[in-house]
């Protein structure tokens, strides 16, 4: 059985047809993975064993039929445990959510549904994803698979680390300020952040509405591109979504230009890090890519504008958990507001009470033109930073973390450096834009992640690269 | 209500003249906020904490404190940023900049799932969502 815990998407969509395996053994074979690994690492907070089982039967049925079936149809994946599945409970990592039940499928699980996928349980992940390394979950801390001293990254960590530990063949995570981007560089899979638009956010439990985004989490591109084609698209009950003008690209890599950042690779990044993102670049350059140096200039602002800006959205979309409409409710008191004081009070961890603090304080009357509309400002800043680049080049190269997974622990109780670490991710979620995030070698045990970044809507553009890197890296 | 946080401003802009991306620097400069740095006044917080229906502990509320005087020094960073009279603050800030309308009609949805809506409340009655009184 461990051979078919290493076949892709495409490899199951092959074996599923050639009569080699069925959906139901291949579904086994991760269950009872979950079952061996995940007590030392951590990925799941849920696993949805009965439903995996009863998806998979149904798979087996309409792939027997011999009629075509879709390609994500009886492929087990697990979800990010803020995204909604019917039935199932939707903690956002939060112990304010511990025992809610999601009333309704959202968007993405209806189109992942429709192809038959098989899920097997629900992720970790910071509390409303509010994190870097998942040590904000209010349950548990993910390791990283490759180094179990490590972390996963974060928040998506339990998404990237089902990836990297074989418990899944994809995952669904999402992404606000890095959140599918850092833990997939973290934990050596592939992560796609969406434009923002392209997929369906209606389902997600909302963080900060103008940038978080649902996208895949997968062992190669071509498992992403999959993925992200059967849940991208336009949805009534998502007003911000957008049928996306994507387009088909082809290219040869002897035309593409390349662009590097230059205030990407100032000091702050770990040289190791360093060598082998250049050394990525260096290989495109082999091939023919042409090399272009460009500025961002406004890149010393972006984490600075981004926890303004998330917070404050955090603080508005949180006032939501009550204890009046679901999750945690501490009775008891005199009135209604001492139920909002104690349920909330006692429901959120320090992480998300931080944020609608510092949401709070930016929003309040005397300080919006300071911080909000200041951070606002500087958001258009780097949106025309991008514009300007994508003039002169197609693609954008950079790392995605400064250094690899760091220690479980190690900045847990500092929460500025905790911030720090998204310094080359934010900008690319100010300005709304796709990017990814590719394996292309190792510090040590350590997987080092490629960031390719994307004009809007230009997904296959950046994966078409993204293939191609990946085989030259091979 | 608040006074403006006014003497951190200069230490804060002069450590700015170097990279943000030079994070080995940064510790250090955090390590000297958390000392060199007044802190953000303790009522303050508790006035931010009851805007925000939140009830903090004695000890979070001194975390707090220091917590999000770091944070907001951190910001001041943003004023070195270019200011410019054409960067207005639109109503959408991000690329999504068509509005998004449906005909004003009703969507038939399942009973099933208002049934489930308020089965997630933790106190109801017959259907309803129970509330304490307000007044």
């Amino acid at each position: 059985m461990e051979d078919l815990l290493n076949l892709t998407i495409a490899q199951l969509h092959q074996g599923f047809k050639d009569k080699k395996f069925i959906s139901t053994e291949a579904t086994r074979a991760y269950l009872d993975q979950i079952k061996k690994t995940d007590e030392k690492i951590g990925a799941y907070l849920t696993v949805t064993e009965e439903l995996a089982l009863k998806q998979a039967k149904k798979a087996d049925e309409i792939i027997s039929s011999g009629k075509d079936f879709p390609m994500l149809c009886g492929v087990p994946c697990s979800i990010k445990d803020l995204i909604l599945v019917e039935g199932e409970k939707c903690t956002a990592g939060s112990k304010i959510l511990e025992n809610y039940v999601a009333p309704y499928d959202a968007t993405v699980i209806t189109k992942l549904k429709a192809q038959g996928a098989v899920i097997l349980g629900k992720t970790n992940l910071d509390e409303f994803a509010m994190g870097a390394s998942t040590e904000n979950s209010a349950f548990k801390v993910t390791k990283n698979p490759h180094d179990l001293t490590k972390v996963a990254g974060g928040s998506s960590g339990g998404s990237a680390a089902a990836v990297a530990a074989k418990q899944a063949v994809y995952s669904l995570g999402s992404d606000t300020g890095g959140s599918i981007r850092l833990p997939a560089s973290f934990c050596g899979v592939v992560g796609l952040n969406p434009t923002y638009g392209a997929v369906s956010r209606y389902g997600a439990i909302a963080f900060a509405s103008s940038l978080d985004q649902i996208g895949p989490l997968a062992k190669n591109i071509e498992d992403a591109k999959i993925i992200f084609e059967a849940i991208k698209g336009r949805d009534p009950l998502d007003a911000t979504s957008v049928e996306a003008p994507i387009s088909n690209f082809k290219f040869q890599i002897s035309n593409l230009r390349i662009g590097i950042p230059k205030e990407y690779f100032k000091k702050g990044i770990d040289p190791e890090v360093e060598k082998i993102i250049k050394n990525a670049i260096a290989k495109a350059k082999e091939q023919g890519a042409k090399i272009v140096e460009i500025s961002l200039p406004n890149t010393e602002y972006a984490v600075a504008c981004y926890y303004i800006i998330a917070p404050c959205e955090a603080s508005a979309n949180l006032a939501r958990f009550d204890g009046i409409k679901y999750g945690k409710s501490v009775q008891g008191g005199n009135n209604l507001l001492d139920v909002y004081l104690k349920s909330r009070g006692q429901g959120f961890g320090a992480e998300p009470k931080r944020r609608i603090m510092i949401g709070t304080y930016a929003l309040s009357s005397g300080y919006y033109d300071a911080y909000y509309k200041k951070a606002q400002e500087v958001r258009k800043l780097l949106q025309q930073d991008f514009r300007e680049a994508f003039k002169k080049v197609d693609v954008i190269f950079s790392p995605v973390s400064p250094f690899t997974a760091f220690g479980v622990g190690e900045k847990a109780d500092d929460p500025l450096a905790m911030y720090l670490v998204d310094v080359y991710t934010v900008a690319v979620k100010l300005a709304g834009i796709p990017a990814l995030s590719l394996p292309v070698g190792k510090v040590g045990k350590l997987p080092v992640g490629l960031q390719i970044i994307g004009n809007y809507f230009e997904e296959n553009k950046i994966l078409g690269v993204g293939e191609a890197m990946e085989k030259m890296i091979q | 209500m608040f006074g403006l946080r006014g003497g951190s401003v200069g230490v804060s802009q002069q450590s700015y003249n170097k990279s943000i991306i030079n994070i080995c620097q940064f510790f250090s400069w955090f390590a000297n906020f958390a000392t060199i740095y007044s802190m953000l006044p303790k009522e303050e917080i508790i006035h931010i904490a009851k805007l925000a229906r939140l009830e903090l502990t004695e000890q979070e509320i001194e975390k707090m404190q220091k917590d999000l005087s770091a944070i907001l020094d951190y910001f001041h960073v943003l004023k070195k940023a270019k200011s410019d009279p054409n960067l207005r603050i639109t109503s959408e800030s991000t690329n999504v900049s068509s509005n998004a309308t449906r005909k004003d009609l009703v969507v038939e949805r399942p009973a099933s799932l208002a049934n489930n809506l308020v089965q997630a409340a933790p106190d109801k009655k017959d259907g309803y969502v129970k509330v304490k009184a307000i007044l």
